[in-house]
Protein backbone atom coordinates (compact mmCIF):
# COMPACT_ATOMS: atom_id res chain seq x y z
CA UNK A 1 0.00 0.00 0.00
CA UNK A 2 2.69 2.14 -0.16
CA UNK A 3 2.90 4.80 -2.67
CA UNK A 4 5.57 4.53 -4.94
CA UNK A 5 5.28 7.52 -6.77
CA UNK A 6 6.04 10.29 -4.26
CA UNK A 7 9.73 9.40 -3.23
CA UNK A 8 10.38 9.16 0.35
CA UNK A 9 13.43 11.35 1.26
CA UNK A 10 16.83 9.22 1.77
CA UNK A 11 17.07 9.16 5.43
CA UNK A 12 13.67 7.10 5.81
CA UNK A 13 10.51 8.50 6.93
CA UNK A 14 9.30 9.64 10.13
CA UNK A 15 7.06 6.91 11.42
CA UNK A 16 5.35 8.84 14.76
CA UNK A 17 2.83 5.85 14.84
CA UNK A 18 1.56 6.53 11.21
CA UNK A 19 1.58 3.34 8.65
CA UNK A 20 2.56 5.58 5.65
CA UNK A 21 5.39 6.96 4.57
CA UNK A 22 5.46 10.48 3.44
CA UNK A 23 8.10 12.98 2.31
CA UNK A 24 9.86 14.22 5.10
CA UNK A 25 9.18 18.21 3.58
CA UNK A 26 5.64 17.61 4.47
CA UNK A 27 4.33 18.28 7.28
CA UNK A 28 1.41 16.20 8.71
CA UNK A 29 -1.48 18.89 8.37
CA UNK A 30 -1.33 18.79 4.40
CA UNK A 31 -2.12 16.14 2.65
CA UNK A 32 0.01 16.42 -0.62
CA UNK A 33 3.22 18.46 -0.88
CA UNK A 34 0.97 20.28 -3.99
CA UNK A 35 -1.15 21.40 -1.15
CA UNK A 36 1.32 22.38 0.85
CA UNK A 37 3.13 24.42 -2.10
CA UNK A 38 0.10 26.01 -3.03
CA UNK A 39 -0.53 27.31 0.81
CA UNK A 40 3.09 28.11 1.31
CA UNK A 41 3.31 30.45 -1.76
CA UNK A 42 -0.19 31.85 -0.99
CA UNK A 43 0.37 32.74 2.76
CA UNK A 44 4.07 34.53 1.57
CA UNK A 45 2.02 36.75 -1.17
CA UNK A 46 -0.62 38.02 1.90
CA UNK A 47 3.02 38.77 4.14
CA UNK A 48 4.02 40.74 0.73
CA UNK A 49 0.79 42.50 0.95
CA UNK A 50 1.39 43.55 5.03
CA UNK A 51 4.91 44.83 3.63
CA UNK A 52 3.01 46.72 0.84
CA UNK A 53 0.92 48.31 3.67
CA UNK A 54 3.73 49.34 5.91
CA UNK A 55 5.77 50.91 3.01
CA UNK A 56 2.57 52.89 1.93
CA UNK A 57 2.83 54.14 5.16
CA UNK A 58 5.88 55.88 4.27
CA UNK A 59 4.69 57.04 0.70
CA UNK A 60 1.66 58.05 2.47
CA UNK A 61 4.26 60.15 4.31
CA UNK A 62 5.97 61.30 1.24
CA UNK A 63 2.50 61.87 -0.55
CA UNK A 64 1.49 64.52 2.08
CA UNK A 65 4.65 66.75 2.44
CA UNK A 66 5.62 66.73 -1.20
CA UNK A 67 2.21 67.87 -1.86
CA UNK A 68 2.40 70.45 0.92
CA UNK A 69 5.56 71.89 0.38
CA UNK A 70 6.75 70.89 -3.57
CA UNK A 71 9.47 73.71 -3.00
CA UNK A 72 11.26 72.21 -0.42
CA UNK A 73 11.54 68.48 -2.26
CA UNK A 74 12.75 70.27 -5.31
CA UNK A 75 15.39 71.96 -3.32
CA UNK A 76 16.46 69.02 -1.25
CA UNK A 77 16.35 66.60 -3.52
CA UNK A 78 19.45 68.01 -5.88
CA UNK A 79 21.53 66.52 -2.17
CA UNK A 80 20.75 63.31 -3.69
CA UNK A 81 23.16 61.44 -6.01
CA UNK A 82 21.45 60.40 -9.21
CA UNK A 83 24.34 58.34 -10.79
CA UNK A 84 24.63 56.53 -7.32
CA UNK A 85 20.87 55.74 -7.24
CA UNK A 86 20.93 54.76 -10.49
CA UNK A 87 24.17 52.38 -10.22
CA UNK A 88 22.21 51.03 -7.10
CA UNK A 89 18.18 50.22 -9.16
CA UNK A 90 20.61 48.46 -11.50
CA UNK A 91 22.36 46.27 -9.48
CA UNK A 92 18.56 45.53 -7.91
CA UNK A 93 17.69 44.23 -10.71
CA UNK A 94 20.47 42.10 -11.78
CA UNK A 95 20.33 40.62 -8.60
CA UNK A 96 16.10 39.90 -8.93
CA UNK A 97 17.40 38.10 -12.18
CA UNK A 98 19.99 35.80 -10.52
CA UNK A 99 17.25 35.27 -7.70
CA UNK A 100 14.48 34.19 -10.31
CA UNK A 101 17.29 32.41 -12.47
CA UNK A 102 18.39 30.51 -8.91
CA UNK A 103 14.62 29.90 -8.34
CA UNK A 104 14.56 28.07 -11.73
CA UNK A 105 17.98 25.68 -11.06
CA UNK A 106 16.14 24.59 -7.78
CA UNK A 107 12.44 23.70 -9.92
CA UNK A 108 15.22 21.91 -12.50
CA UNK A 109 17.40 19.94 -9.86
CA UNK A 110 20.23 22.00 -11.11
CA UNK A 111 22.10 21.87 -7.59
CA UNK A 112 25.20 23.36 -8.31
CA UNK A 113 24.02 26.15 -10.45
CA UNK A 114 21.41 27.29 -7.75
CA UNK A 115 24.09 27.86 -5.00
CA UNK A 116 26.18 29.95 -7.55
CA UNK A 117 23.42 31.91 -8.14
CA UNK A 118 22.29 32.20 -4.52
CA UNK A 119 25.74 33.42 -3.43
CA UNK A 120 25.82 36.09 -6.62
CA UNK A 121 22.44 37.65 -5.64
CA UNK A 122 23.86 37.82 -2.29
CA UNK A 123 26.97 39.92 -3.77
CA UNK A 124 24.73 41.85 -5.37
CA UNK A 125 23.03 42.63 -2.07
CA UNK A 126 26.58 43.79 -0.65
CA UNK A 127 26.89 45.62 -3.77
CA UNK A 128 23.91 47.99 -2.70
CA UNK A 129 24.83 48.63 0.59
CA UNK A 130 28.19 49.25 0.06
CA UNK A 131 26.89 52.39 -2.69
CA UNK A 132 24.26 53.18 0.16
CA UNK A 133 26.92 53.43 3.05
CA UNK A 134 29.00 55.96 0.61
CA UNK A 135 25.85 57.78 -0.29
CA UNK A 136 25.08 57.90 3.71
CA UNK A 137 28.53 58.47 4.46
CA UNK A 138 28.96 61.56 2.22
CA UNK A 139 25.66 62.63 4.05
CA UNK A 140 27.45 62.37 7.03
CA UNK A 141 30.43 64.29 5.77
CA UNK A 142 28.46 67.10 4.58
CA UNK A 143 26.41 67.75 7.17
CA UNK A 144 23.01 66.42 5.78
CA UNK A 145 22.97 63.97 8.67
CA UNK A 146 19.14 62.78 10.66
CA UNK A 147 17.92 64.88 13.32
CA UNK A 148 19.88 67.48 14.93
CA UNK A 149 22.83 67.24 12.85
CA UNK A 150 21.37 68.25 9.89
CA UNK A 151 21.98 71.10 8.98
CA UNK A 152 18.69 72.73 8.00
CA UNK A 153 17.37 71.58 11.48
CA UNK A 154 17.36 74.80 13.74
CA UNK A 155 19.35 72.59 16.74
CA UNK A 156 22.23 71.95 14.44
CA UNK A 157 25.53 73.01 15.67
CA UNK A 158 28.08 73.69 12.80
CA UNK A 159 31.52 72.57 13.95
CA UNK A 160 34.43 74.73 15.37
CA UNK A 161 35.56 77.00 12.31
CA UNK A 162 33.38 76.56 9.98
CA UNK A 163 30.85 78.43 8.18
CA UNK A 164 27.55 77.06 7.59
CA UNK A 165 26.12 77.90 3.73
CA UNK A 166 22.38 77.31 2.96
CA UNK A 167 22.23 79.62 0.12
CA UNK A 168 23.30 80.24 -3.61
CA UNK A 169 26.16 81.75 -4.10
CA UNK A 170 27.91 80.82 -1.06
CA UNK A 171 26.00 83.75 1.07
CA UNK A 172 24.36 82.21 4.25
CA UNK A 173 22.13 85.35 5.88
CA UNK A 174 22.64 83.85 9.37
CA UNK A 175 26.48 83.96 9.51
CA UNK A 176 29.30 86.16 9.18
CA UNK A 177 29.74 86.33 5.49
CA UNK A 178 33.25 84.12 4.77
CA UNK A 179 35.82 84.83 1.16
CA UNK A 180 35.39 81.44 0.63
CA UNK A 181 33.44 79.09 2.02
CA UNK A 182 34.63 76.28 4.12
CA UNK A 183 31.46 74.09 4.22
CA UNK A 184 29.65 72.46 1.52
CA UNK A 185 28.13 75.18 -0.69
CA UNK A 186 24.75 74.60 -2.38
CA UNK A 187 23.77 76.17 -6.04
CA UNK A 188 27.28 76.30 -7.78
CA UNK A 189 27.91 74.81 -10.90
CA UNK A 190 29.41 71.20 -10.63
CA UNK A 191 27.45 69.68 -7.50
CA UNK A 192 29.09 71.03 -4.51
CA UNK A 193 27.23 68.10 -2.56
CA UNK A 194 29.92 65.68 -4.25
CA UNK A 195 32.84 67.93 -3.45
CA UNK A 196 33.35 71.00 -1.81
CA UNK A 197 36.54 70.96 -2.37
CA UNK A 198 35.99 71.23 -6.58
CA UNK A 199 38.34 73.45 -8.41
CA UNK A 200 40.06 74.67 -5.16
CA UNK A 201 43.29 74.64 -5.63
CA UNK A 202 43.60 71.81 -2.47
CA UNK A 203 42.13 69.71 -4.60
CA UNK A 204 44.44 67.55 -6.06
CA UNK A 205 46.15 67.16 -2.34
CA UNK A 206 42.90 66.37 -0.61
CA UNK A 207 41.28 63.70 -3.03
CA UNK A 208 43.46 60.24 -3.29
CA UNK A 209 43.68 59.51 -6.80
CA UNK A 210 41.81 56.35 -6.83
CA UNK A 211 39.16 56.91 -5.16
CA UNK A 212 36.07 59.22 -7.07
CA UNK A 213 33.46 57.37 -6.05
CA UNK A 214 31.02 60.01 -5.94
CA UNK A 215 32.19 62.79 -8.23
CA UNK A 216 30.52 60.79 -10.95
CA UNK A 217 27.30 63.11 -10.50
CA UNK A 218 29.52 66.13 -11.15
CA UNK A 219 29.38 65.96 -14.62
CA UNK A 220 25.65 64.97 -15.04
CA UNK A 221 23.78 66.51 -12.01
CA UNK A 222 23.06 70.05 -13.39
CA UNK A 223 22.33 72.55 -9.96
CA UNK A 224 20.88 75.83 -11.14
CA UNK A 225 17.89 78.08 -12.09
CA UNK A 226 15.69 75.35 -13.06
CA UNK A 227 15.67 73.95 -9.33
CA UNK A 228 15.11 76.19 -6.51
CA UNK A 229 17.23 77.45 -4.85
CA UNK A 230 17.24 77.91 -1.04
CA UNK A 231 16.96 81.88 -1.33
CA UNK A 232 13.96 81.01 -3.49
CA UNK A 233 12.12 79.87 -0.35
CA UNK A 234 9.83 81.50 2.11
CA UNK A 235 10.81 81.43 5.06
CA UNK A 236 8.43 78.99 6.88
CA UNK A 237 9.56 76.28 3.59
CA UNK A 238 13.30 77.34 4.39
CA UNK A 239 12.79 76.19 8.12
CA UNK A 240 11.13 72.31 6.33
CA UNK A 241 14.01 72.12 4.53
CA UNK A 242 14.93 68.83 7.28
CA UNK A 243 12.14 66.94 6.86
CA UNK A 244 12.92 66.21 3.05
CA UNK A 245 15.80 64.46 4.70
CA UNK A 246 14.24 62.68 7.39
CA UNK A 247 11.92 61.26 5.24
CA UNK A 248 14.54 59.83 3.10
CA UNK A 249 16.36 58.43 5.78
CA UNK A 250 13.64 56.53 6.95
CA UNK A 251 12.44 54.90 3.40
CA UNK A 252 15.70 54.32 1.97
CA UNK A 253 16.63 53.18 5.89
CA UNK A 254 14.14 51.20 6.06
CA UNK A 255 14.32 49.41 2.93
CA UNK A 256 17.60 48.87 3.57
CA UNK A 257 17.08 46.95 6.65
CA UNK A 258 14.89 44.65 4.37
CA UNK A 259 17.74 44.47 2.09
CA UNK A 260 19.97 43.04 4.94
CA UNK A 261 17.03 40.86 6.10
CA UNK A 262 16.71 39.63 2.59
CA UNK A 263 20.57 38.16 2.07
CA UNK A 264 20.36 36.93 5.15
CA UNK A 265 17.25 34.96 4.31
CA UNK A 266 19.00 34.32 1.03
CA UNK A 267 22.13 32.59 2.57
CA UNK A 268 19.95 30.48 5.17
CA UNK A 269 18.34 28.89 1.77
CA UNK A 270 22.21 28.91 0.44
CA UNK A 271 23.26 26.95 3.43
CA UNK A 272 20.40 24.33 3.02
CA UNK A 273 20.76 24.18 -0.57
CA UNK A 274 24.83 23.48 -0.10
CA UNK A 275 26.23 19.84 -0.37
CA UNK A 276 28.75 19.47 2.65
CA UNK A 277 31.80 19.89 0.25
CA UNK A 278 30.20 23.38 -0.61
CA UNK A 279 29.67 24.28 2.59
CA UNK A 280 33.24 24.21 3.33
CA UNK A 281 33.86 27.24 1.00
CA UNK A 282 30.83 29.14 2.81
CA UNK A 283 33.10 30.16 6.17
CA UNK A 284 36.13 31.51 3.92
CA UNK A 285 33.48 33.59 1.50
CA UNK A 286 32.06 34.44 5.02
CA UNK A 287 35.60 35.34 6.61
CA UNK A 288 36.72 37.53 3.09
CA UNK A 289 33.23 39.84 3.13
CA UNK A 290 33.39 40.56 6.63
CA UNK A 291 36.94 41.28 6.29
CA UNK A 292 36.61 43.48 3.65
CA UNK A 293 33.80 45.24 4.55
CA UNK A 294 36.45 46.16 7.90
CA UNK A 295 38.70 47.72 5.05
CA UNK A 296 35.48 49.19 3.01
CA UNK A 297 34.63 50.50 6.69
CA UNK A 298 38.39 51.99 7.60
CA UNK A 299 37.85 53.65 4.22
CA UNK A 300 34.97 55.64 4.48
CA UNK A 301 35.86 57.01 7.95
CA UNK A 302 39.21 57.58 6.71
CA UNK A 303 37.79 60.00 4.67
CA UNK A 304 39.21 58.18 1.12
CA UNK A 305 35.82 57.87 -0.52
CA UNK A 306 33.73 61.17 -0.08
CA UNK A 307 36.71 63.80 -1.33
CA UNK A 308 38.78 63.14 1.43
CA UNK A 309 38.48 66.21 3.56
CA UNK A 310 38.01 64.03 6.69
CA UNK A 311 36.27 66.92 8.39
CA UNK A 312 33.45 65.49 10.38
CA UNK A 313 30.49 68.38 10.34
CA UNK A 314 28.42 65.93 12.66
CA UNK A 315 29.64 63.66 15.94
CA UNK A 316 26.78 61.14 17.23
CA UNK A 317 26.65 61.13 20.57
CA UNK A 318 30.38 62.14 21.24
CA UNK A 319 31.47 58.85 19.17
CA UNK A 320 33.00 59.83 15.79
CA UNK A 321 33.06 58.28 12.43
CA UNK A 322 30.02 55.66 13.25
CA UNK A 323 28.71 56.85 10.08
CA UNK A 324 30.06 53.12 8.38
CA UNK A 325 26.79 51.48 10.58
CA UNK A 326 25.83 49.96 7.03
CA UNK A 327 29.28 48.59 5.88
CA UNK A 328 29.72 47.19 9.89
CA UNK A 329 26.03 45.63 9.27
CA UNK A 330 27.49 43.82 6.20
CA UNK A 331 30.46 42.55 8.08
CA UNK A 332 28.40 41.38 10.85
CA UNK A 333 26.78 39.85 8.27
CA UNK A 334 29.60 38.11 6.45
CA UNK A 335 30.33 37.28 10.24
CA UNK A 336 27.59 35.45 10.68
CA UNK A 337 28.27 33.51 7.41
CA UNK A 338 31.46 32.36 9.02
CA UNK A 339 30.44 31.04 11.84
CA UNK A 340 27.06 29.56 10.39
CA UNK A 341 29.54 28.15 7.59
CA UNK A 342 32.47 26.85 10.61
CA UNK A 343 29.91 25.70 12.98
CA UNK A 344 27.01 23.85 11.07
CA UNK A 345 28.78 23.32 7.65
CA UNK A 346 29.63 19.74 8.32
CA UNK A 347 26.83 18.78 10.62
CA UNK A 348 23.21 20.01 9.00
CA UNK A 349 21.39 17.60 7.50
CA UNK A 350 19.64 17.81 5.02
CA UNK A 351 22.20 18.72 2.08
CA UNK A 352 21.31 19.85 -1.24
CA UNK A 353 17.92 19.84 -0.45
CA UNK A 354 15.97 21.38 -2.89
CA UNK A 355 14.77 19.71 -6.23
CA UNK A 356 11.87 19.44 -8.45
CA UNK A 357 9.61 17.86 -5.89
CA UNK A 358 10.45 20.42 -2.95
CA UNK A 359 11.79 24.60 -4.00
CA UNK A 360 8.99 26.22 -2.01
CA UNK A 361 11.85 28.09 0.35
CA UNK A 362 14.07 29.21 -2.58
CA UNK A 363 10.47 30.55 -4.07
CA UNK A 364 9.44 32.11 -0.91
CA UNK A 365 12.57 33.81 -0.22
CA UNK A 366 12.71 34.71 -4.00
CA UNK A 367 9.33 36.69 -3.40
CA UNK A 368 10.77 38.20 -0.99
CA UNK A 369 13.52 39.26 -2.79
CA UNK A 370 11.87 40.67 -5.85
CA UNK A 371 9.77 42.38 -3.47
CA UNK A 372 12.51 44.25 -2.09
CA UNK A 373 13.30 45.40 -5.44
CA UNK A 374 9.56 46.54 -6.38
CA UNK A 375 10.18 49.01 -3.31
CA UNK A 376 13.35 50.57 -4.78
CA UNK A 377 11.59 50.87 -8.38
CA UNK A 378 9.30 53.07 -6.76
CA UNK A 379 11.89 54.77 -4.39
CA UNK A 380 14.47 55.80 -7.03
CA UNK A 381 12.42 58.11 -8.73
CA UNK A 382 10.63 59.79 -6.08
CA UNK A 383 13.74 60.51 -4.24
CA UNK A 384 16.42 61.07 -6.42
CA UNK A 385 14.53 62.18 -9.95
CA UNK A 386 12.02 65.06 -8.85
CA UNK A 387 12.14 67.99 -11.36
CA UNK B 1 0.28 -13.51 8.50
CA UNK B 2 0.44 -11.18 5.39
CA UNK B 3 -3.55 -11.17 5.21
CA UNK B 4 -3.05 -10.14 8.69
CA UNK B 5 -0.87 -7.83 8.36
CA UNK B 6 -2.60 -6.50 5.41
CA UNK B 7 -5.82 -6.39 7.86
CA UNK B 8 -4.42 -4.55 10.27
CA UNK B 9 -2.99 -1.79 7.76
CA UNK B 10 -6.53 -1.77 5.83
CA UNK B 11 -7.68 -0.69 9.53
CA UNK B 12 -5.55 2.28 10.27
CA UNK B 13 -5.29 3.88 6.81
CA UNK B 14 -9.03 3.34 5.60
CA UNK B 15 -9.91 5.37 8.53
CA UNK B 16 -6.86 7.73 8.10
CA UNK B 17 -7.45 10.49 5.74
CA UNK B 18 -4.39 12.06 5.91
CA UNK B 19 -2.64 9.93 4.72
CA UNK B 20 -0.77 10.79 1.72
CA UNK B 21 -1.31 6.93 0.48
CA UNK B 22 -4.85 7.50 0.24
CA UNK B 23 -5.12 10.50 -1.11
CA UNK B 24 -2.19 10.77 -3.72
CA UNK B 25 -4.45 7.95 -5.34
CA UNK B 26 -7.42 10.16 -5.27
CA UNK B 27 -4.96 12.61 -7.06
CA UNK B 28 -4.15 11.29 -10.33
CA UNK B 29 -0.73 12.57 -10.60
CA UNK B 30 0.03 11.84 -7.34
CA UNK B 31 -0.18 15.01 -5.30
CA UNK B 32 3.45 16.51 -6.83
CA UNK B 33 4.04 20.01 -6.87
CA UNK B 34 3.90 21.18 -10.87
CA UNK B 35 6.55 22.29 -11.75
CA UNK B 36 6.49 25.76 -14.19
CA UNK B 37 10.41 26.90 -14.62
CA UNK B 38 10.42 30.09 -16.23
CA UNK B 39 12.85 29.57 -19.48
CA UNK B 40 16.01 31.71 -19.58
CA UNK B 41 14.78 33.50 -22.57
CA UNK B 42 11.76 35.39 -20.63
CA UNK B 43 14.18 36.17 -17.72
CA UNK B 44 16.72 37.61 -20.08
CA UNK B 45 14.26 39.58 -21.83
CA UNK B 46 12.31 40.76 -19.01
CA UNK B 47 15.89 42.08 -17.51
CA UNK B 48 16.35 43.85 -20.56
CA UNK B 49 13.26 45.92 -20.85
CA UNK B 50 14.17 47.01 -17.10
CA UNK B 51 17.63 48.05 -17.57
CA UNK B 52 16.25 49.99 -20.87
CA UNK B 53 13.24 51.52 -18.51
CA UNK B 54 15.92 52.53 -16.14
CA UNK B 55 17.81 54.50 -18.50
CA UNK B 56 14.52 55.88 -20.05
CA UNK B 57 13.31 57.15 -16.44
CA UNK B 58 16.91 59.06 -15.82
CA UNK B 59 16.97 60.65 -19.31
CA UNK B 60 12.96 61.90 -18.97
CA UNK B 61 14.48 64.05 -16.20
CA UNK B 62 16.22 66.04 -18.47
CA UNK B 63 13.37 66.82 -20.27
CA UNK B 64 10.75 69.31 -18.22
CA UNK B 65 6.97 68.41 -18.68
CA UNK B 66 5.88 70.54 -16.64
CA UNK B 67 3.31 68.47 -14.19
CA UNK B 68 3.26 65.25 -15.96
CA UNK B 69 6.88 64.98 -14.78
CA UNK B 70 5.74 62.75 -11.78
CA UNK B 71 2.89 61.08 -13.81
CA UNK B 72 5.46 59.64 -16.43
CA UNK B 73 8.13 59.13 -13.57
CA UNK B 74 5.19 56.74 -12.08
CA UNK B 75 4.40 55.37 -14.94
CA UNK B 76 7.52 53.88 -16.01
CA UNK B 77 7.86 52.40 -12.89
CA UNK B 78 4.51 51.14 -12.84
CA UNK B 79 5.40 49.25 -15.58
CA UNK B 80 8.81 48.05 -14.32
CA UNK B 81 6.77 46.84 -11.22
CA UNK B 82 4.36 44.67 -13.62
CA UNK B 83 7.40 43.11 -15.48
CA UNK B 84 8.69 42.36 -12.57
CA UNK B 85 5.98 41.17 -10.78
CA UNK B 86 4.52 38.95 -14.02
CA UNK B 87 7.72 37.66 -14.73
CA UNK B 88 9.87 37.75 -11.92
CA UNK B 89 7.59 37.03 -9.21
CA UNK B 90 5.25 34.39 -11.49
CA UNK B 91 2.38 35.77 -11.09
CA UNK B 92 1.88 35.56 -15.20
CA UNK B 93 1.66 31.59 -14.95
CA UNK B 94 0.35 31.13 -10.73
CA UNK B 95 -2.84 30.68 -9.44
CA UNK B 96 -4.68 33.57 -9.70
CA UNK B 97 -5.71 34.13 -5.87
CA UNK B 98 -2.48 35.07 -5.51
CA UNK B 99 -2.75 37.87 -7.84
CA UNK B 100 -5.96 39.33 -6.23
CA UNK B 101 -3.98 39.18 -2.55
CA UNK B 102 -1.87 41.60 -4.36
CA UNK B 103 -4.55 43.92 -5.78
CA UNK B 104 -6.19 43.99 -2.73
CA UNK B 105 -3.15 45.59 -1.24
CA UNK B 106 -2.47 47.81 -3.90
CA UNK B 107 -6.15 49.08 -3.33
CA UNK B 108 -5.82 49.99 0.26
CA UNK B 109 -2.58 51.65 -0.29
CA UNK B 110 -4.39 53.97 -2.73
CA UNK B 111 -7.37 54.43 -0.53
CA UNK B 112 -4.89 55.28 2.42
CA UNK B 113 -3.06 57.75 0.14
CA UNK B 114 -6.23 59.07 -1.62
CA UNK B 115 -8.17 59.77 1.84
CA UNK B 116 -4.89 61.46 3.04
CA UNK B 117 -4.33 63.77 0.50
CA UNK B 118 -8.18 64.60 -0.14
CA UNK B 119 -8.29 65.50 3.75
CA UNK B 120 -5.13 67.40 3.00
CA UNK B 121 -6.91 69.37 0.25
CA UNK B 122 -9.12 70.62 2.62
CA UNK B 123 -6.58 72.30 5.16
CA UNK B 124 -4.42 74.18 2.17
CA UNK B 125 -5.63 76.99 3.31
CA UNK B 126 -4.43 76.43 6.35
CA UNK B 127 -0.88 75.92 5.29
CA UNK B 128 0.35 79.20 4.79
CA UNK B 129 1.55 81.28 7.55
CA UNK B 130 -0.56 83.93 8.39
CA UNK B 131 2.70 86.52 8.40
CA UNK B 132 2.76 86.15 4.37
CA UNK B 133 -0.92 85.79 4.27
CA UNK B 134 -1.49 89.29 4.78
CA UNK B 135 -1.60 91.75 2.30
CA UNK B 136 1.33 94.34 2.20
Amino acid sequence: MSDVSLPTAAHGHKTNGDAHAHPTFLAHHFETPEQQFISAKFGMWVFLATELLMFGGLFCAYAVYRHNHPEVFDFAHQALDKIMGGINTVVLIASSLTMAWAVRASQLGKQKLLVGLLAVTIVGGYGFMTIKAIEYHHKYEVGLWVGEFNKYNKDYKAPAGTTVSFGMEGHDPGHAEAEKPTGPVMGTVGNPWVDPNAGSGDEAKIKPPFVQAVGLASTVVKSGPEFTQFGDMAKSEQERVNAFFSIYFTMTGLHGVHVVVGMSLIFWVLVRAATPAQRKWIWPAGLASAGLYLLFCGLLTGGYMTGGHGEHHASLGGLPGLTFGLGAVCTLVGGLMTLLGLVRGRNLAGAGEFGPEYFTPVDLVGLYWHLVDLIWIFLFPLLYLIH
Amino acid sequence: MASMQEKMRSLVTANDSTSVTHDAEVHKDGGHVHVHAVSPLVLLSVFGALLVLTVLTVAVTYVDLGPANLIVALGIAVVKAALVLMFFMHLWWDRPFNAVVLVAAFFFVALFLGFTIMDTDQYQINMTPPAQMSPK
